[in-house]
C-alpha cells in the first residue's frame, strides 16, 4: 500500500512543482504591468543601460525574486524547504539567516517602519497598524497569495514610509488608487486563480486519470511483483522455516541426546544405587530365607527321619515277615517231605530231612526241642508204617500166643507145654474184657484194625513175662512211629500257628 | 541192624532151634560113643549105647533148660522184691 500511495504523493508533488513556473509567469505579467509601481527596489541595477545589461538585470532580478520567493516559501513549507536546501547551493544558509532575522523581529520592525511611512503619505490613522493588518491587509493576506501578500507588504511599507515622511496627504490618493487596483488585481487574481484552479482541476483530473492508469498498471505489476515476491518470500519463508526447523531439530536432537545421556547417567546412578540396595536387601532376605529354609529343612529332616524310621520299621517288619514266611514255608516244605517219607508204605530212612531241619531251624527252640526227641538211629532206619506194624503184629501175636502159658521162670517143658496147649486155645476177637494175654491180643488187634496204633501199643504194653519180651520190639517200633508222627504234628501245629500269627499281623497292619 | 539183631518175637523160636539141634548132636554123640564103647569095651552089649545116648539127651536138656531160663540154676532161687512168682 505504501508503494501504491507513493505515486499519489508524487503526483501531488509534481502538481506543486508545476506551480512555480506559473507563479513566475504571473510575476512577469505583474512586473510588466507594475514596473512603475516599484522604482525604489530596482535602482542599483538600472546603472547599466545597454541591452545586455538589461537582460542581465532582468535575469538577476528574476532569479533573485525566485530565490527570495523560494526562500520565503521554504519558510512556510517544510517539505519544500527540505527540497530547496538540499538542491540549491547556499539555500540552507540563506533560509537559516532569514529565519534568524524573522525570529529577531527585523521584519516586524520593517513593517512598522513601512506602515509609519505609509500612514504619513496615505493619511492613515496613527494607530492603524492594527487596523491595516486586521481589516485591509489581512484581506489580502487571507488570500494566501504570496505575490499579493508581497504587494500588500510593499504597499504597507509605502504607507509606513509615507506616514514617517508625512506624505500621507500627498500620497493618499495614489495609495487609495493603488488599493483599488490592488483590489482589482486581487479580484483578477482570484479570477485567474479560479481559472487556474479549473485548469488545474482539469489537469489534475487528467493527471489523476493518467496516474490512476499508471497506478492500475503499476498496481497490477505490483500485484504481480507482490505475488512473485510473496511467492519468493513464501519460498524463502518455507526454506527458512525448514532451515529453522532443521536447526531447531538438530538443536532439539542435541538437547535431547544430552538430556538422554544425563538421564541415562542418572538412571545408571539410580540403577547402581538400587542395585546396591537390592543386593543388601537380597543378602538380608537370603539370610532370612536361609534361616527359614534351615529351620524348614530341619523340620523336614525330622519329618523325613520319622518317615524313614517308620519305613525302616516297615522294612524290618516286612523282612521279619518275609523271614518268618520263608521260615514257615521251609518248615512247611520240610515237614511235608518228612511226612511223605514217614507215610511211605515201607521203612524209609529220613535222616536227611531231619538233618536239614536241624540246620535250618537251629534257632527255633520249639523245632529243635521237637527234633531232639527223634533218635538218630530211628531216623537212619526209618519207621514202620501202620500197615507194616499190623502185618508184623500177626507174627508177634502167634508167638505171644505160643508163649502165653509159659510161667515166668518156666523151663523147657513149660515152654513145650505152652506151645502144645496154645494150639488148642480159643481165639478171642473184638473188644474183649480181661487181663489175659488172649484178650489183650484181641483188643490190640481190634485197635489196630481201627488204626489206633497208640491205644494198641498201650494195650500191648500191659503184657508181662515172655509175651512182653516177645512183643517188645513191636512196641518199640510202634512207639518210634508214634513219636515221629507226634513230632511232625507238633511241627505242623507250630507252622499253622506261625502262619496264622503272621497272617493276622499282616492283615491287621 | 535188624539183620544182626534178633527180633523179639523170634527169641523163643531160636531157643527151640538151638535146643533141638543140641539134642540131636548130643544124642548122636552119646549114641555113637555108646556104640563104640559097647563094641570095643563092653563086647557088643546094648546098655552102654542106651546109657551114653541118655547122657547125651540129658546134657542137651540141661543146656536147653539153661537157654530157656538162665536164672534157674538148681538149688538157687531168685526172690523178687515186688512179687514172688513160682518157677
Amino acid at each position: 500500500m505504501l508503494r501504491v500511495m507513493r505515486p499519489a504523493t508524487q503526483a501531488r508533488s509534481t502538481c506543486l512543482l508545476i506551480s512555480p513556473p506559473r507563479q513566475r509567469i504571473l510575476q512577469i505579467r505583474f512586473a510588466s504591468n507594475e514596473t512603475a509601481a516599484k522604482p525604489t527596489s530596482t535602482t542599483p541595477t538600472q546603472k547599466r543601460k545597454f541591452k545586455l545589461g538589461k537582460f542581465l538585470f532582468s535575469i538577476t532580478l528574476l532569479s533573485g525574486l525566485a530565490y527570495g520567493g523560494a526562500v520565503y516559501y521554504s519558510l512556510k513549507d517544510d517539505k519544500f524547504r527540505d527540497n530547496f536546501t538540499e538542491n540549491i547551493y547556499g539555500a540552507k544558509q540563506v533560509v537559516d539567516y532569514v529565519e534568524d532575522l524573522q525570529r529577531q523581529g527585523v521584519f516586524y520592525d520593517m513593517k512598522k517602519k513601512v506602515w509609519r511611512i505609509g500612514s504619513k503619505y496615505i493619511n492613515l490613522p496613527e494607530l492603524s497598524e492594527d487596523n491595516i493588518s486586521s481589516d485591509k491587509i489581512s484581506e489580502f493576506t487571507s488570500k494566501e497569495n504570496p505575490i499579493i501578500r508581497k504587494l500588500s507588504d510593499t504597499i504597507r511599507e509605502l504607507d509606513n514610509f509615507m506616514v514617517n515622511h508625512d506624505l500621507k496627504h500627498a500620497g493618499g490618493k495614489i495609495l487609495s488608487r493603488a488599493r483599488d487596483e490592488l483590489r482589482n488585481l486581487s479580484n483578477n487574481i482570484d479570477q485567474l486563480k479560479a481559472d487556474e484552479q479549473d485548469l488545474c482541476q482539469k489537469k489534475l483530473e487528467e493527471q489523476n486519470e493518467k496516474y490512476n492508469q499508471i497506478i492500475d498498471k503499476y498496481e497490477n505489476s505490483m500485484d504481480q511483483q507482490i505475488k512473485d515476491k510473496e511467492f519468493a518470500l513464501k519460498q524463502q519463508f518455507d526454506q527458512e522455516k525448514r532451515e529453522l526447523y532443521e536447526q531447531h531439530y538438530t538443536q532439539l536432537n542435541a538437547e535431547l541426546s544430552r538430556q538422554a545421556s544425563e538421564h541415562d547417567k542418572e538412571l545408571k546412578n539410580e540403577l547402581v544405587r538400587q542395585a546396591v540396595d537390592m543386593q543388601r536387601r537380597w543378602v538380608r532376605d537370603v539370610m532370612i530365607m536361609v534361616e527359614k529354609e534351615r529351620n524348614g529343612r530341619l523340620a523336614k529332616l525330622d519329618y523325613i527321619n520319622k518317615r524313614l524310621k517308620t519305613l525302616e520299621r516297615f522294612c524290618i517288619d516286612n523282612t521279619e515277615n518275609l523271614d518268618a514266611s520263608i521260615k514257615v514255608h521251609r518248615l512247611w516244605c520240610a515237614l511235608k517231605s518228612l511226612q511223605n517219607i514217614v507215610e511211605q508204605p515201607h521203612r524209609t530212612p529220613f535222616i536227611e530231612q531231619i538233618v536239614a531241619m536241624r540246620r535250618y531251624f537251629s534257632t527255633d527252640e520249639v523245632v529243635s526241642a521237637v527234633l531232639s526227641t527223634i533218635d538218630d538211629s530211628v531216623a537212619i532206619n526209618g519207621i514202620d508204617s501202620v500197615s507194616d506194624l499190623s502185618k508184623r503184629f500177626n507174627t508177634v501175636r502167634e508167638e505171644v500166643r505160643r508163649a502165653s502159658l509159659v510161667p515166668e521162670n518156666g523151663g523147657v517143658f513149660s515152654h513145650l507145654l505152652s506151645f502144645v496147649l496154645s494150639k488148642i486155645l480159643f481165639r478171642k476177637h473184638g473188644l474183649v474184657d480181661g487181663n489175659d494175654v488172649e484178650a489183650i491180643l484181641a483188643r490190640v488187634q481190634y485197635y489196630l484194625n481201627k488204626n489206633d496204633l497208640d491205644t494198641a501199643a498201650r494195650e500191648l504194653n500191659q503184657l508181662e513175662g515172655w509175651p512182653k519180651k516177645l512183643a517188645n520190639d513191636w512196641i518199640i517200633s510202634a512207639r518210634n512211629h508214634l513219636e515221629v508222627k507226634q513230632a511232625i504234628e507238633v511241627c505242623f501245629l507250630l507252622c499253622f500257628i506261625l502262619f496264622y500269627f503272621y497272617l493276622n499281623l499282616i492283615l491287621n497292619r | 541192624m535188624s539183620v544182626d539183631k534178633q527180633s523179639s518175637e523170634d527169641i523163643l523160636n531160636e531157643k527151640w532151634d538151638f535146643c533141638i539141634s543140641n539134642l540131636l548132636v548130643k544124642t548122636g554123640i552119646g549114641l555113637s560113643v555108646g556104640i563104640v564103647a559097647s563094641a570095643l569095651i563092653f563086647k557088643r552089649k546094648s546098655w552102654p549105647i542106651a546109657l551114653s545116648t541118655g547122657f547125651g539127651i540129658g546134657v542137651s536138656y540141661a543146656e536147653c533148660q539153661k537157654t530157656f531160663n538162665p536164672t534157674a540154676i538148681p538149688g538157687v532161687k531168685i526172690i523178687k522184691n515186688s512179687s514172688s512168682t513160682s518157677g
